[in-house]
């Protein structure tokens, strides 16, 4: 806990002043004046181990949500939390104190609670068919500071690069190609690449948060922390090593093919495909990542439980842009879509005059429509139960910490027997509708329009899933850590 | 299951609105037809299934063309009654026959209908036997106001007619419903509105889905705003080329020396419209 030197409270960091404030006497003092004392037996055991990262420790205090064991941690003492950021839950979370390892880096908050509500509402304004409790004054009061752990890395390129560059003329019937090796010296730097190092914070997430500019990140110190929360590092700093120094590599490639005037005349067939993590180093452009630095970055955090689903809101803390789980209010949806069809009604009157054919095309094109959208709305949901591309989840389930039920997942992405019965039918609708419209040709247009009932029953049962599916989509599941204890991993 | 009947509720509502509506603008279509009884009509020409009756005050003339024979001579004078009213605006065909020489029934009522009076206002409604099709064909001014979508309106409205083989109810109400359209009122289409209908709500439902699938995108900061957040630098020196290969791969040619061939030709003749249906 940060004191006040003047009174003896609790001093928070302020955003708007960048100092530290008390709100009881209102004095102010600059965060770097509060040294967290050094632990030296530390200190010793890291001289005899210098490959240890050069962590200290902080005094923490840890909070356990007792319904889904996500925990923050906080160098605030007394203050106790009523709900949890991660599952939403009302519900006080239990405390502990904790040695946490300390980050090197951070960047303090810049943003305002009130900025974060703000720029909140302002995306919110543009999501018609938000449920109208995502705007209300009781869920955005939840926005908390949180920090985010971080891995942020500094990619070296120095050496020889050989890129492979033709020139190709034809002469009479050949195609006379001239290969070449493009050679030159390279000396780059690319300080502060970042990837979230919580496996808590979705990385569809924390990649939309982005970017955060580096240039305000400053070394630690625990008073930036004061007031706020901290979620708690547990992916390993090597897991986006990779892909930090494929982001160097494609970026100086691009930038040797565009900017050296003696290659212009050279075609450059360098693979845009990154070279493996192995060979980075001895590439067409020589690459090296350094084992990354820990470093804490500010989000307003804001969970909205539903049922079992919980939708989640940030901000970043440092340039305001929102990033926000946006499920839609199934009531809203079909009133304004019934607005809107009398708009599309009128104009359509104005000009169009469907044929039952041309009716039953249309028809069965809209309806085809759904079933693609629900297709790929099951491919996506799936992804993200299995929590594909997620490089942190993917870490996690490497490594064993994140084995949850199997069972409750493959529900959430398996189809259900309804949902494949409707689809095959309507499939099968259509199939009708295309020999109707190829083959048969019937002259009366009864069967036409039948058919065009028939495809709008099945559009509006297969509708109903894709508007369930995109609620899936835009929410998540309840989480559920295992973290045993903070202090391995804090 | 109060959640799920106050959903079923709203559904309810939302369609009993459009149904109203959609009746709103429905209402006024249904009109009666009255034909024009100031002009003086003369006989000019007369034999077997083919009568032509001129208009002397605006010289249009009506032709009833009976090749096929679906009409008795009584059901003939009777549609040249009905005909009447349309000798305001145009010449106005009623065609029927069983040629089997036409690519397509647009191509007969073409060429039947220029060969006879080109470019000159008019409308025809030919029964074609042979492709067992209602054509609505129109030309000079008139294509602006039969156009090829009245033209299928009022075949749709008609064609179950004629594959009950009442020709004559067939014209009839075919004649009555051009002369509507071609004096302003407008004509029965409760097709056009159940349909559009329908569309707009499907329409809308999917476009309100990609509306808020584009509104929650969760959009990632581009390769130039990361660069603008890191610190970085470049610097490249000492570019050589070196020559390591060559290669030579056949690609002949193309042989074709293009023979330059002429497109285009066709188009010419005034523009027509016309539309119809299957009996
Ligand atoms: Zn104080
Ligand atoms: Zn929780």
């Amino acid at each position: 806990m940060i004191v006040c030197p003047s009174c003896g409270a609790n001093l928070k960091f302020d955003p708007k002043s960048q100092k530290m404030l008390c709100d009881f006497c209102g004095s102010s003092f600059d965060p770097k004046e509060f040294d967290v004392k050094e632990d030296v037996e530390e200190q010793v055991v890291q001289e005899d181990n210098p490959e240890t990262p050069d962590f200290d420790t902080i005094d923490v205090t840890i909070y356990t949500c007792p319904q889904c064991g996500g925990e923050l941690m906080s160098v605030d003492e007394n203050t106790a939390a009523a709900f949890c950021s991660f599952c939403g839950a009302s519900t006080i979370l239990s405390t502990r104190l904790a040695k946490g390892k300390k980050p090197e880096y951070i960047i303090p908050f810049a943003k305002t609670k009130e900025d974060c509500k703000k720029a909140y509402l302002g995306v919110v304004k543009k999501a018609l068919f938000l449920p109208k409790e995502y705007r209300s004054d009781g869920c955005i009061d939840s926005f908390r500071g949180i920090y985010m752990p971080y891995w942020t890395y500094n990619v070296k390129q120095k050496g020889q690069t050989k890129l492979r560059g033709e020139t190709s003329h034809r002469r009479g019937d050949y195609i006379i190609t001239d290969i070449y090796t493009l050679a030159g010296k390279i000396d780059a730097e690319y300080d502060g690449l970042s990837f979230d190092a919580s496996a808590s914070f979705d990385d569809s997430m924390s990649e939309a948060l982005a970017p955060y500019d580096i240039k305000q990140m400053v070394p630690f110190e625990a008073s930036y922390m004061s007031g706020y929360y901290a979620d708690l590092a547990d992916v390993d700093a090597d897991t986006y090593k990779y892909q930090a120094e494929k982001y160097a590599f494609n970026a100086s490639l691009k930038r040797i093919k565009n900017e050296t005037r003696e290659f212009k005349k050279y075609t450059i067939t360098t693979s845009k495909e990154a070279p493996k993590a192995s060979k980075m180093a001895d590439s067409a452009v020589p690459t090296s990542a350094d084992n990354g630095h820990s470093a804490m970055f500010p989000v307003w955090f804001l969970s909205y439980r539903n049922g079992d689903r919980v939708a989640y809101a940030a901000v970043n803390g440092q340039t305001g842009k929102v990033v926000a789980d946006l499920p839609i209010d199934v009531k809203k949806y079909l009133l304004s879509s019934g607005i809107f069809a009398l708009v599309i009604f009128a104009i359509l009157n104005m000009f169009l005059v469907l044929t039952p054919i041309t009716a039953l095309v249309m028809s069965s094109i809209l309806t085809l429509i759904v079933f693609v959208i629900n297709y790929f709305q099951r491919v996506d949901i799936r992804m993200t139960v299995t929590g594909e591309g997620d490089k942190g989840k993917e870490f996690l389930k490497e490594n064993g910490k994140g084995k949850k039920k199997k069972a409750e997942k493959v529900e959430e992405a398996e189809t259900g027997v309804f949902e494949t019965v409707t689809t095959l039918l309507g499939l099968g609708s259509v199939a009708i509708a295309v020999l109707l419209v190829v083959f048969f040709q019937p002259v009366s247009d009864i069967p036409y329009y039948v058919m065009c009932i028939v495809e709008a029953v099945f559009f509006v049962l297969s509708f109903k899933h894709t508007l369930g599916n995109y609620n899936i989509m835009a929410t998540r599941r309840l989480p559920q850590f295992d973290r045993k204890g903070g202090d391995d991993r804090a | 299951m109060t959640v799920h009947s106050k959903k079923k509720d709203l559904i309810k509502r939302i369609l009993v609105c459009m149904a109203i509506a959609a009746l709103i603008i429905l209402m006024p279509c249904a009109g009666p037809a009255y034909a024009s009884q100031s002009s003086s009509y003369v006989v000019e020409y007369e034999e077997d299934d083919y009568i032509l009756v001129r208009n002397e005050e605006t010289g249009y003339e009506i032709l009833v063309d009976d090749e096929a024979g679906l009409l008795t001579y009584d059901e003939q004078k009777q549609l040249i009654e009905v005909m009447k009213e349309c000798t305001d605006y145009g010449f106005i065909f009623f065609v029927s026959t069983d040629e089997d020489n036409f690519p397509s029934v647009d191509d007969f009522a073409q060429d039947y209908y220029r060969s006879r009076v080109p470019d000159e206002n008019g409308v025809m409604l030919l029964i074609d036997m042979n492709f067992r099709k209602i054509w609505i064909y129109s030309e000079g001014e008139l294509p602006y106001v039969v156009t090829g979508s009245k033209a299928n309106i009022i075949a749709d409205n008609i064609y179950t007619y004629a594959t009950d083989g009442d020709y004559y109810t067939t014209a009839r109400i075919g004649f009555e419903q051009i002369g509507s359209v071609l004096s302003g009122r407008r004509i029965a289409q409760p097709m056009k509105y159940i349909s559009n209908v329908c569309l707009a709500i499907l329409l809308s439902l999917i476009i309100n889905y990609f509306f808020a699938r584009l509104v929650s995108q969760k959009v990632k900061p581009s390769d130039a705003q990361i660069m603008n957040s890191i610190i970085s630098r470049f610097d490249f020196s000492d570019p050589t080329a070196r020559h390591t290969n060559t290669t030579k791969t056949y690609s002949p040619r193309s042989s074709s020396s293009g023979s330059g061939g002429s497109s285009g030709g066709g188009g010419g003749g005034g523009g027509h419209s016309s539309g119809g249906h299957s009996f």
